[in-house]
């Protein structure tokens, strides 16, 4: 892919970062769930990975892990690993075994958060007694459907962004098998 | 992937995760890392959570406005005959406050705070968590606020600053699990701890413990800030007492209050930037 289109990606994968967390941390609470914190950025994070491969998947996701760490104040650099290791994770594995599709961003993104949602949980809310396991079903889980119907945009977004140059890759490419 | 991680962008992109991961440990490890990483972070984040609220406020409003027309309508004419009715009222006023006067003495009750420097601020952000609470306002250091100011609203104590930026501060709430204060029953002057819990965050309560056993609290009872250390503000309501029990060690009672404040309701509060005590 030509370099402009690596910059241009990176800058417009920032911007819907920021536009995408902004949104998670003033609009979203607002809007009446309760307890209920739905991570859209995991879902940003999964359809880098799905539709941009394993690099730009593991820095989107080590972007919004960083903001997320900072934002929530608590167990620091927790979403940075897990959201960036996910994420070159699904980018690595998921051309090998599913087409790139919303749907497929959508799968890896509630897979995804199912994951880091449940063991911050486990780990730094039901073994240390703060709340009852059941709050992994009337809290975490309600969290990921509601981030996983909010999360199809994002992707939709992160989609058209994936997109960009990769025509002229591929032409390239043609170009270069019949040269 | 492997072909990825030889060219040029792939090695800057290791190299950049390296040191962020890096930078940012070493920031937890030694001190105000964790700060430092929050107030960058708040930020960058802080003029699109601004931007977000406008765009949300102004949406509320209008459909707010639209869903309330006729209801305005009908509103205006009540008004209309209400005008009439509160015109004669006035004349009485000067009385009711002469007699307002009259009764606050008969009371006992005295002003105990010379003067509060108060200013308003406005929720743009709120903790994207379920274990915390804790909300951003768009004022900071700039305008004079300082760590550990209280906030209020119009009903009472809602909680205090917990990080500072510039132009935006955050405000973690008594609701949140970390927030502990001291308070004190008005009338009889029991003191106890008002801590938030997570079970009770969603439901605007607070536990209050250490409540020596025995004590002269019951339900109904109205609790303000005790001041005890000098850092708040005595007297300001703080929530009523909605059931007390004997802790189970015997030892003492424990309580659960309800906030004085809607928290989850709130879209603007006041920060108390400075304030002093008559003794």
């Amino acid at each position: 892919m030509q370099k402009r289109f690596i910059v241009i990606k990176t800058v417009l994968y920032l911007a819907d970062i920021l536009l995408i967390i902004g949104f998670q941390t003033s609009v979203l609470p607002r809007l009446g769930a309760g307890r209920l914190a739905p991570m859209l950025t995991v879902y940003l994070a999964a359809a880098a990975a799905v539709f941009d491969g394993a690099g730009a998947g593991g820095l989107v996701g080590l972007v919004c892990g960083l903001l997320t760490d900072a934002l929530c104040g608590s167990t620091l650099l927790y979403h940075t690993l897990f959201l960036s290791l996910i994420s070159a994770l699904v980018g690595y594995i998921s051309p090998n075994i599913f087409r790139r599709r919303v749907l497929t961003a959508v799968g890896w993104g509630i897979f995804a958060d199912i994951a880091i949602q449940s063991c911050r949980f486990i780990f730094s809310v039901y073994l240390f007694n703060r709340a009852p396991f059941s709050e992994l079903f009337t809290v975490v889980m309600p969290s990921v459907g509601i981030a996983a119907a909010l999360g199809l945009p994002v992707i939709a977004l992160a989609r058209l962004i994936g997109r960009l140059g990769r025509r002229e890759s591929n032409q390239s490419m043609l170009r270069g098998r019949i040269g | 992937m492997r072909g990825f991680f030889r060219s040029l962008f792939g090695k800057i992109l290791i190299i950049a995760v390296a040191v962020i991961l890096v930078g940012a440990a070493l920031l937890a490890i030694f001190g105000e890392g964790s700060s430092v990483f929050r107030r960058t972070a708040l930020a960058i984040v802080s003029p699109f959570q601004k931007g977000y609220t406008a765009v949300y406020n102004a949406v509320e409003r209008f459909f707010a406005a639209g869903e309330r027309y006729d209801d305005l309508l009908k509103e205006n004419e009540d008004l209309r005959a209400q005008i009439a009715e509160l015109e004669g009222q006035l004349r009485d006023v000067s009385e009711i406050m002469d007699e307002n006067v009259s009764l606050r003495d008969l009371l006992g009750m005295k002003q105990r705070y010379e003067s509060y420097d108060i200013i308003n601020a406005t929720i743009i952000g709120w903790s994207d968590t379920s274990w915390r609470s804790c909300f951003t306002v768009n004022r900071g250091s700039d305008d004079g606020v300082e760590l550990g100011d209280c906030v209020i609203s119009h009903n009472g104590l809602v909680g205090r600053v917990s990080e500072l930026g510039g132009s935006y501060a955050e405000v973690t709430t008594l609701l949140d699990p970390s927030s502990g204060i001291g308070v004190s029953v008005v009338g009889n002057g029991v003191t106890a701890l008002a801590k938030g819990q997570l079970e009770y965050m969603d439901s605007d309560r607070l536990l209050l413990s250490s409540i020596p056993h025995g004590s002269n609290i019951f339900a109904g009872d109205l609790l303000e800030t005790s001041g005890l250390g000098g850092s708040i503000p005595p007297g300001l309501i703080v929530g009523k007492v909605e059931r007390v029990s004997a802790s189970p060690d015997g030892m003492g009672d424990y309580a659960v209050a309800v906030l004085a404040e809607d928290v989850s309701a709130l879209t603007g509060v006041y920060i108390i930037l400075d304030f002093s005590v008559e003794e």
